[in-house]
């Protein structure tokens, strides 16, 4: 018997189980187990390879273009966001697609509260995990470059490209949140997700003409990861409008999910 | 208490619930039958607010589900056998659920152990039988300890020693004074469980009665020489029968066995011969969903 509990179900309770959730299936595990032998793997391979000569050539810091860019190695992380995106999928495509959404449903019947509680959760679960990632390879990376390319957080601003690593990550997760959300279907939400981000994407400057071309482009997830993540001075569109277009780009996808959740049917 | 108001779900242009109307009482295990495709688990889903009605509404102890705080201490639900992720065990899938309504995870083993899977709680519910997955839907809507229990066709893939077990499981909740609504398209299994009827049939409401009465409204057969067949249909329909002529006989609805031998007696009428037909839910079933075709009878008066 449950007698003596008083006080509605909360958002706390809503958490409490997404949590639960989150942890108790082993796609989550693949997900972030992926990117987390991924990146520093391919890190370290290519801080190994980085030749002694470079520490010639100025720093990416220092000039709009070229120069020697010591979080090279971290690009990997860029690619790791499928993961990210994958995760942020399943978390709410995996109830659609496996029918757990109904008994969900019977325990928390507000739907806005259950998504919100689903992403209450992915989200600093995606921070942490991009977090740990990011500073981790970096200090890897960078104990494993030669001396004299090496650099610490502190140097041209590394530290804000570590934390614009992190950023992008949670945004991929909660991009392919809202997909999964719009799409349901765990194959057509990851196929869409991935034909969004890396297909549409990367197409969507060659359907602008040549003059606009370049700008549009920095709009792309790309485009504005680039923004937040390079190490080099470029004033467009800057680190403060890249990261509110992507909010925007979030809070579109998110909007597009969960204000019809209320009148779907399941 | 479920209160069931002029429910309406269309799909495009199937409907699939036609304006049903009808309240599940606590204190007794009211039986949802119908064939299959009647709406009997779109009714649920609609009552579970899973899906959204055209029309009606659907009052779980006098509000929508939604309304109430901590749902499932409100009502247990077992949907189908499919609503769970695979990959999860059967304990986190109960403590996940749990959890969205701040019920602790002793609770979750106690229904583990009342279903009799708490030998098998760590595993991963993709191993588990049919059977399993329905004692775990069972564990799933008793966790709240609620008062009103839906369940959608229990017995499904459960071994004779499971439907025992789950009969015995509904009857028990309902002598606590838990509103009991199972569905179930399977006549004989209601019989030894209901002790009401709500029977539907192309999302429309056929029956909705105790189920004595439907039982009773069982008919009795009647053969009588074929000349005095005309004054026998007369003289029984005088007597407030409703009959109907088949190739052997007569069968005669609304009065019992006894009076229809008084009645023909009185007439004179020789009785060549006078059964009671079998007062089974089967065939009130049968009659109510137009599925007797084989024993559809001709109506010859009223």
């Amino acid at each position: 018997m449950i007698m003596g509990r008083v006080g509605p179900a909360e958002f706390r309770h809503a958490l409490r189980a997404e949590w639960i959730k989150l942890w108790s299936v082993r796609s989550t595990w693949w997900c972030l187990g992926t990117a987390a032998v991924l990146v520093p793997v391919f890190g370290v391979l290519a801080a190994a390879s980085a030749d002694p000569a470079d520490a010639a050539l100025p720093k990416a810091w220092e000039v709009a273009d070229g120069g020697f860019d010591p979080l090279e190695p971290l690009r990997g992380m860029l690619l790791a966001q499928f993961a990210f995106g994958v995760l942020g999928v399943l978390v709410i495509s995996a109830e659609f697609s496996s029918g757990q959404i109904r008994s969900s449903l019977v325990a928390v019947p507000r739907r806005r509260r259950l998504l919100a509680a689903k992403l209450a959760v992915l989200v600093p679960v995606a921070a942490v995990a991009a977090a740990v990632l990011a500073f981790g390879t970096f200090f890897l990376t960078q104990a494993v470059l030669p001396d004299a390319l090496a650099i610490g957080p502190g140097d041209g601003g590394a530290w804000r490209a570590l934390l614009g690593l992190v950023g992008y990550s949670v945004f991929i997760a909660v991009f392919g949140f809202a997909v999964g959300t719009v799409v349901r279907r765990t194959a057509a939400s990851v196929t869409v997700f991935l034909a969004v981000t890396f297909v549409v994407m990367s197409a969507l400057p060659a359907v602008f003409p040549a003059s606009m071309r370049d700008g549009v482009g920095r709009y792309t997830f790309v485009g504005l990861a680039d923004s937040l993540t390079a190490l080099q001075p470029d004033p467009r569109p800057g680190v403060p409008v890249a990261a509110l277009v992507l909010a925007g780009y979030a809070a579109a996808a998110l909007a597009a999910g969960l204000l019809p959740a209320e009148r779907r049917d399941v | 208490m479920i209160e069931i108001t002029g429910l309406v779900k269309r799909y495009g242009r199937t409907t699939a619930v036609d304006g049903l109307t009808f309240a599940v009482r606590p204190g007794g295990v009211t039986g949802f039958l119908g064939p299959n495709g009647a709406g009997k688990s779109t009714t649920m889903r609609l009552a579970l607010g899973l899906e959204h009605p055209q029309e009606g509404r659907v009052l779980i102890d006098g509000r929508p589900l939604r309304a109430h705080d901590r749902p499932l201490t409100r009502v247990g639900a077992l949907l189908d056998a499919a609503a769970v992720h695979p990959g999860r065990s059967a304990r986190n899938h109960l403590r996940s659920l749990a959890a969205a309504n701040g019920i602790g995870d002793r609770r979750v083993d106690a229904c583990l152990e009342r279903v009799g899977l708490a030998g098998v709680a760590g595993r991963r519910i993709r191993t588990f039988s049919l059977g399993m997955r329905q004692r775990l839907g069972i564990a799933a809507a008793l966790l709240g300890d609620p008062w009103v229990l839906m369940f959608d066709e229990p017995v499904n893939g459960l071994d004779p020693e499971g439907i025992q077990w789950v009969r015995t499981l509904m009857r028990d909740l309902a002598a606590e004074g838990r509103t009991v609504f199972v569905s179930s398209h399977l006549m004989a299994e209601m019989q030894n469980t209901a002790d009401h009827l709500v029977v539907i049939g192309r999302g429309r409401l056929l029956a909705d009665a105790p189920i004595r009465e439907l039982v009773a409204a069982a008919s009795v057969d009647v053969q009588v020489p074929d000349s005095d067949r005309g004054h026998a249909v007369a003289q029984l329909a005088a007597a407030g029968g409703t009959v109907a002529a088949d190739r052997t006989g007569l069968v005669v609805r609304g009065l019992s066995a006894d009076r229809v031998g008084e009645v023909l007696h009185g007439a004179g009428i020789a009785v060549v011969r006078l059964a009671e037909r079998q007062a089974s839910l089967e065939d009130a079933y049968l009659e109510l969903t137009g599925g007797s075709v084989e024993h559809r009878a001709q109506e010859v008066g009223s």
